[in-house]
């Protein structure tokens, strides 16, 4: 007993130490999360079929002035952390070439990206048939997964909804992670 | 004693002399110095006005489903080009070509009214038309994708974007102090504001005076914070010549950038005019907004810029 006497003092202290060294290894709160490679965040031309896509640019922080100008501030205000953009073109049935541009917008978390889409929502789109989150229209899809907001728009826009952005959404939406959206 | 007095007046004679030569010399020194200044001014400027005095009217709204009649319909209702571009002058147009994409998405100019402006100027007389902006995306595409700079190159215009396109140090003032603006500005004799009417997230809409953000080259995000009296300022500092407002198609939400089809409004309708702040008033209007509650209107009104007041504006009707 004797023996056990200051190993049992040690053990406030032993337990102090460790709660002191577990919260400095972990990041405070509203730390970013580090940034996926643009190249992770939208899918490669092969993964859609698409003839080409540009390389990926990300904005961010003050970046996305760069894409958005003055529609960033209302984005910002939400969370807005990232955006990556790309353009996808596909040979058109005529010969005329469609190109998709694909604009993922990363945010601190998920109430920020609903937020924003509802923003973003196509005011006469409907949601669309196996893919949860998504909302289109003519030349227009806007999807929310998790933390992350993707918005399509399509050049020329075509009559229907263009089954390209279906399938382009739907890659993005596994590449991009489970509910909580990923990183 | 008589030659003490003669002597005294010669030396008064070369006194007087002397004096009207330094006064000479003076004068033209002074001289010298005043033609100077405004050179030295002009180098580093602090408020570009290229406004022409003359005109009985603040502007005229032409409608119709023709942009370029709209456009030759309320140019002329003001006295014609000529008023505005003279003979052998270097007339710089601005349009808003911020954004990488089609007419039909109503976030930039709608090319054939800057392509009537061009053509307008040109028949007035002035011996360049140069079409420039600094777009948020990719300059090649926002101005191939928009179609304002084939339109505008084929009436005859030369169209200049960044990377060829530089900024230079300007003096301006308040919230604008340190930022750079567009090179070409000095050297425009006449400058003609061409912007679009558009919803705006954080001013509400983004008409006329906004239109100067895209001379503005580098720091436009701290603009931002604060902007309808960023907005006023830059309509303070920037004083177009003629400003002619795009109805052609406007764009009533998720602006500026926009993107969507669903929402674009088909307006077909075109302004021109001197007073910057009733052209806004009046853009705002097809918003669906109240210009007197729209604190960048108010606090232009405050710096003498122009009355909000969008009946000021004659309206010439359907063509």
């Amino acid at each position: 007993m004797r023996r056990l006497g200051p190993v049992l003092a040690a053990v406030p202290l032993i337990a102090l130490l460790v709660w002191i060294l577990v919260r400095s290894s972990a990041p405070p709160p509203g730390t970013p999360q580090p940034a996926r490679p643009a190249s992770a965040v939208l899918p490669s031309a092969s993964a859609v079929d698409a003839a080409g896509r540009s390389t990926p640019a990300r904005f961010g922080g003050d970046g996305v002035y760069e894409y958005l100008d003055g529609g960033a501030e209302i984005h910002l205000a939400r969370g807005l952390r990232t955006i990556v953009v790309a353009r996808y073109l596909f040979a058109g049935e005529g010969g005329g070439e469609t190109e998709i541009e694909a604009a993922a917008m990363g945010f601190e978390d998920s109430g920020g990206a609903a937020a924003s889409a509802a923003d973003l929502r196509p005011a006469n789109g409907t949601p669309v048939d196996g893919l949860a989150g998504a909302v289109a229209a003519p030349g227009e899809l806007v999807m929310v997964r998790g933390r992350w907001l993707l918005r399509l728009l399509a050049v020329p826009p075509g009559d229907g909804i263009d089954p390209r952005m279906v399938r382009l959404a739907a890659v993005w939406s596994a590449m991009i992670g489970g509910p909580r959206g990923g990183s | 004693m008589a030659d003490r007095e003669t002597g005294r007046d010669r030396r008064q004679v070369l006194l007087g002399l002397a004096r009207t030569g330094l006064a000479a010399g003076g004068f033209g020194v002074l001289y010298h110095v005043l033609r100077e200044r405004p050179r030295e001014r002009s180098a580093t400027p602090g408020i570009f006005d290229w406004r022409r005095t003359g005109g009985q009217r603040a502007g005229a709204i032409a409608r119709g489903s023709d942009p370029a009649a709209n456009v030759r319909r309320a140019v002329a209702a003001l006295g014609g080009m000529e008023r505005f571009a003279g003979r052998g002058e270097t007339v710089l147009i601005k349009p808003n070509v911020g954004w990488d994409r089609v007419p039909e998405q109503a976030a930039n100019t709608d090319p054939d009214v800057v392509a009537e402006l061009v053509r307008l100027c040109l028949e007035a007389g002035a011996a360049r038309v140069v079409v420039a902006d600094f777009p948020c995306n990719d300059p090649r595409r926002s101005f191939t994708r928009s179609r304002i700079g084939p339109a505008a190159r084929k009436a005859g215009a030369t169209i200049v974007y960044p990377p060829s396109l530089g900024t230079r140090p300007a003096d301006l003032p308040g919230v604008l102090a340190g930022l750079e603006v567009m090179e070409l500005l000095p050297r425009a004799d006449r400058v003609i504001n061409v912007p679009v009417v558009k919803h705006h997230s954080l001013a509400k809409a983004t008409l006329g005076m906004k239109n100067w953000f895209g001379v503005i080259g580098g720091g436009r995000p701290r603009l931002h914070q604060g902007i309808h009296r960023a907005i006023a300022e830059l309509g303070a500092a920037f004083r177009p010549t003629l400003t002619v407002v795009d109805a052609t198609r406007i764009l009533v939400a998720n602006g500026p950038q926009g993107g969507s089809l669903d929402d674009v409004r088909r307006v077909d309708a075109v302004a021109a005019g001197t007073d910057p702040v009733a052209l806004d008033a009046w853009g705002a209007s097809l918003l669906g907004l109240d210009h007197r509650r729209l604190g960048f209107i108010a606090e232009a009104e405050k710096l003498g810029l122009g009355l909000g007041d969008p009946s000021s504006l004659e309206e010439l009707g359907t063509a």
